[in-house]
């Protein structure tokens, strides 16, 4: 018998799958306050995915795992967040449990560490199942066996009954993605899944997401540093600079008419293929800002080249200055940097 | 299989090692045994005789060497004393022992480990802090004194368990635990509280790992958690140490058998020290040489069954 | 990647380094068997070149990097810096080549004493090899500080859990160059830095090989970083070289078929390039029990029965380009390898 849903069996038309609306994300450490999400807000559909993009330490995780629950006891997290219409903001761990798995479900960033070392694979899918979902231990069993094969693990049944370290990478992290689709969410996080993959693992895995992701109209949230990776895969993407949201557009508009300097500035420094050898790469001065630290500023002052005094008494709020396209910036740019060499055809594609 | 090889094969070292250093100690001790069998006012030539039949004139190696000889050939040898042999005198007490170990462990275990998880649970919160001061309490009390505290309150005051003595298991269950109540209780103390601390605080580390992390994004109740994914990864200092606690146990259980006149090795042994009854002392160091090595056995092979990564490097091995 | 074969080297005379059928072996567990980390690799590297060495984790670049390096030694071939065999140096005569020969490690900051400040790790193989006095060493390491771009006013004195990850590497690198090495192997040196910092050390290394005239291996498993910085690249594949060319044109044409699988799994930060479907099924095999025949050929989309049964051997696909392939997806020239 399948568990007592808290949403309603058909979502009601128009209401979006997740709203974010001022979510904030605090650490109490001993040095101080760790602000390692403020004021987020975004909204995503079923079907759709959103990315978000920033470097290590903005805050991409804890903001995935605010939205789930899955901080540990000295985080505080202000901030509204309804899913398919339902305020879950104050559940309790035993409401919650309920929602993760058949709701919402996540991809850990290092299919390493993130399966259970003492567990076997088979195991660690038919426990969600059979809790869940209430199926028979054959039951559940079986439909494991079917969701290795459909991740791309050759020899499911055998694989099964393998433990994670028996396993490689690529395939350890096409488990975890078994185990996040277990019990058929309609959203899935996926926070970095690729990062710790080689490239020609990392395309296989991404592809094999988008593909359960039409299967199943799930909305996703896909989390990257690498611009390269969200590009092709998200309709809307969010870019994250210390623990903030600097800029929120549909994917093509941010791309070609993207407006904060941040966002500019982190474009020009992914290497690309289709740059010539020896061209300087663009950078970024310096580093991003203390986590600990408040003060009434833009918080990429100290590294803006358009930097002006304004930036460093106020910080700018986020706008929404073109429909749908918002950024945190008093000075906002007119979209990427021009390439500085003409770019050479990337390598032949077949 | 080789793995079980080598592991036995590592208990002739250890076995030469500790009965030779008993063999040697207890000699060196002052007082004989011919005294203690003849009693003091026996003559010189009843004395040289029977030094003479026990073979106890030769010298400390020579006694070894023949003792060794004749353990080869399975033979203990028997008490000076009661003309008892020794095998059948450690037959009779090692039920004793061992049911009070394991009673104790069992105690011990069955209240630290539910209390170490629910003290993980949440760090440094209420359970975890009273958890805490009770165990350094119950490590601060010899177990001598609990004993007595023990047998005054539930003994003396409220008449519910026997001070002292002991039922066999085969005679009448019942009576058998009522009298190893109190001596397992005294005897467990001081493990609980080390076995609370250790599973605590290796709880509270695998609890920060990605996969309990994983876990509860799967939507798994805590209970199941904690159950299911954390404590299995947590228990290997445990097992660990409950091996080497197997050495302060036997320590402990030769005190409490005394204390509570329990009819075990412990009191043998500890009397056939008195009486110099050395051929009954070194049967009791060898069994507890090998119980020792056979513990530390298991807990080595139970580690393939607790991470079946290790079970995996010693299929290569 | 396929193939053995030395095809591709170039004049003896020419090149600062030589590597010659490098082999390495490692053994497992306490099973007798062996792995193949690298299996008769050979390239060449002139005076002020720079070489990427590119490939999947595990194919073996560090191994090759440090077996280069003699730490520890190949278990067999020949590694000919300025002609000179350094597998046949022993001693001392193999300690006074190292400074010539330095290697920086992909982890900035667990590869630097955390107990020592930088004024001391950057001075260390100065004290080693007694350079100069105590004064004259001080000069030097704030000159080297200088010289990566960090302030030796606020730096020289801090720990490195007080530098942040590209500081850290950059302290790293002053340490390589104190020596005045003419080589310098950089192991993955910008894997563990974000994109913004990325490309500072990046730059560094290139204004350092201007400055220095210093040649360089660089090892690294993201592509359009090793084309951002080389002159030649080398792509390596479970322990065997594949492919070998001037770093423009293996890019824009490449011969060997996991070459191609590599720059297409690249993901392009352009929304209007389509992703494409992953070009490649399958993972690594285990080094254990490589392939017959052409390493790749369990993955490889052209694969037919030749390349089971021989291994390719490297050839000539262009100038100064080699690929070791029975297939290749280049047009040979009429007189190939000639
Ligand atoms: N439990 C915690 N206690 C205190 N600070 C934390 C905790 N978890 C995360 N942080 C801090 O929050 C900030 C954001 O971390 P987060 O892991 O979300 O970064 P990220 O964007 O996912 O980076 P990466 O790309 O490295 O995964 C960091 O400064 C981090 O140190
Ligand atoms: N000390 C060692 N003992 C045994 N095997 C080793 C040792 N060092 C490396 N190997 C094995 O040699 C192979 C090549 O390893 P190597 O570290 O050179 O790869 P790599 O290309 O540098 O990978 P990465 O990108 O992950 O750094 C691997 O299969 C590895 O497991
Ligand atoms: S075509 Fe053959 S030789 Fe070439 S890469 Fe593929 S398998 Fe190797
Ligand atoms: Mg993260
Ligand atoms: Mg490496």
């Amino acid at each position: 018998m399948k568990r007592a849903s808290p949403f309603p069996d058909v979502d009601p038309a128009g209401v979006p799958l997740l709203e974010v609306e001022g979510l904030s994300t605090r650490f109490r450490v001993p040095g101080g306050v760790v602000r390692a999400v403020e004021d987020v807000s975004f909204t995503l559909h079923a079907g759709r995915t959103l990315g978000i993009v920033g470097e290590s330490g903005s805050g991409k995780t804890v903001l995935a795992r605010s939205v789930m629950g899955l901080l540990p006891h000295n985080a505080d997290r202000p901030g509204t967040i309804r899913y398919r219409g339902v305020d879950i903001t104050g559940w309790s761990t035993r409401q919650l449990v309920g929602v993760r798995g058949p709701e919402m479900a996540m991809v850990f960033q290092d299919p390493m560490t993130s399966l259970n070392p003492y567990m076997r694979i088979g195991r660690q899918i038919t426990e969600s199942l059979r809790w869940h979902m209430g199926l028979t231990k054959a039951a559940a069993a079986s439909r494991a066996v079917a969701l290795l094969d459909e991740v791309g693990i050759p020899s499911a049944r055998l694989r099964a009954d393998s433990y994670p370290h028996q396993l490689s990478g690529g395939m350890r992290q096409r488990a975890t993605i078994a185990i996040a689709l277990a019990c058929s969410p309609r959203l899935l996080f996926a926070d970095e899944p690729t990062t710790a993959l080689d490239v020609t693992v990392q395309a296989q895995i991404l592809d094999l997401l988008a593909a359960e992701q039409r299967e199943r109209e799930m909305g996703m949230v896909l989390v990257s540093h690498d611009l390269g990776v969200v590009a092709g895969r998200s309709d809307d993407i969010v870019v994250m600079y210390a623990g903030r949201v600097v800029e929120h557009a549909p994917t093509r508009t941010l791309f070609a008419g993207l407006r904060m300097p941040y966002t500019q500035a982190l474009l020009a420094a992914v290497p690309r293929l289709d740059r010539p050898s020896h061209s300087r790469a663009a950078v970024i001065p310096g580093r991003p800002p203390d986590p600990t630290a408040i003060d009434p500023a833009c918080r990429f002052a100290p590294r803006c080249p358009y930097v002006q005094a304004r930036c460093q008494a106020e910080e700018p709020p986020l706008v929404e200055a073109e429909p749908g396209h918002r950024y945190r910036c008093w000075y906002p740019v007119a979209g990427p940097l021009p390439r500085s060499a003409p770019a050479v055809s990337p390598a032949r594609r077949g | 299989m080789r793995f079980v090889r080598r592991q036995l094969l590592h208990l002739v070292p250890v076995l030469f090692v500790v009965t030779f250093l008993s063999f040697l100690l207890i000699n060196l001790l002052p007082g004989d045994p011919v005294i203690t069998i003849l009693g003091p006012g026996a003559t010189q030539e009843h004395v040289t005789a029977l030094r003479k039949e026990l073979a106890l004139d030769e010298p400390i190696p020579v006694r070894y060497v023949h003792w060794l000889k004749r353990i080869a050939t399975g033979h203990l040898g028997q008490s000076y004393v009661n003309r008892q042999p020794v095998l059948e005198a450690i037959r009779q007490r090692l039920p004793t022992t061992l049911e009070l170990m394991i009673l104790a462990e069992a105690f011990a275990l069955a209240l630290a480990i539910p209390m170490g998880i629910l003290a993980a649970r949440r760090p440094n919160g209420i359970f975890d802090r009273v958890t805490t001061t009770t165990a350094f309490g119950l490590l601060a009390v010899p177990n001598f004194m609990l004993a007595v505290v023990l047998v005054y309150v539930f003994a003396l005051h409220w008449h519910l368990l026997p001070a002292e003595g002991y039922t066999a298991l085969t005679q009448n269950p019942f009576e058998n635990l009522r009298h190893l109540v109190l001596p397992a209780v005294t005897l467990a103390a001081a493990d609980v509280a080390v076995y609370v601390r250790l599973l605590r605080s290796e709880m509270v580390t695998t609890l920060q790992q990605d996969f309990i992390t994983l876990a509860r994004a799967k939507g798994l109740p805590d209970r199941r958690i904690l159950l299911r994914h954390a404590f299995r990864p947590s228990t290997f200092s445990l097992v660990t140490v409950i091996g080497l606690n197997l050495g302060r146990l036997i320590g402990g259980a030769f005190i409490v058998e005394y204390i509570f006149a329990l009819p075990g090795i412990g009191t043998l042994t500890v009397s056939s020290i008195f009486n110099r009854d050395y051929l009954v002392v070194q049967g009791t160091v060898v069994l507890i040489a090998v119980g020792y090595v056979l513990a530390n056995f298991l807990v080595d092979v139970s580690y393939s069954f607790l991470d079946p990564r290790i079970k995996d490097v010693r299929a290569l091995t | 990647m396929a193939g053995i074969g030395t095809a591709h080297l170039r004049a003896p005379e020419d090149a600062l380094l030589r590597v010659e059928h490098l082999v390495v072996d490692f053994p497992v567990g306490r099973t007798g068997l062996s792995v193949q980390a690298v299996a008769d690799v050979s390239f060449d590297v002139l005076a002020g070149e720079t070489l990427g060495l590119v490939g999947e984790s595990g194919c073996g670049k560090s191994t090759t990097g440090r077996a280069v390096v003699q730490s520890p030694p190949p278990t067999s071939g020949r590694v000919l810096l300025d002609g000179v065999d350094l597998c046949e140096l022993r001693g001392e005569e193999l300690r006074a080549r190292r400074p010539d020969l330095q290697l920086i490690l992909q982890d900035p900051i667990s590869s630097l004493n955390p107990r020592r400040r930088v004024r001391e790790i950057v001075a260390q193989p100065l004290r080693t090899w007694h350079r100069g006095d105590a004064r004259g060493r001080a000069a030097t390491v704030r000159s080297l500080l200088e010289a990566v771009g960090l302030d030796p006013g606020t730096t020289i004195d801090r720990r490195p859990h007080e530098l942040s990850g590209g500081q850290c590497q950059r302290v790293g690198i002053a340490r390589a160059l104190a020596l005045e090495p003419r080589m310098l192997i950089c192991d993955e040196p910008v894997s563990a830095l974000d994109v913004s910092v990325q490309g500072q050390v990046l730059n560094l290394l290139e204004d350092l090989k201007a400055r220095y005239g210093l040649t360089i291996v660089f090892i690294a498993h993201d592509l359009a970083v090793v084309k951002s910085i080389s002159d030649r690249v080398a792509v390596m594949y479970l322990g065997k070289l594949c492919e070998v060319g001037p770093v423009d044109t293996v890019y824009a044409s490449p011969a060997h078929p996991y070459t191609d699988a590599l720059l297409q799994s690249v993901p392009v930060p352009d929304p209007t390039v389509p992703p494409r479907p992953a070009p490649l099924a399958g993972e690594l095999p285990s080094p254990l029990a490589p392939p017959s025949g052409c390493r790749f050929r369990t993955r490889c989309p052209r694969a037919q029965a030749r390349c089971e049964s021989e291994e390719p051997v490297m050839r000539a696909m262009g100038d100064g380009h080699f690929a070791a392939c029975h297939f290749p997806l280049v047009v040979l020239p009429p007189v190939a390898g000639l």
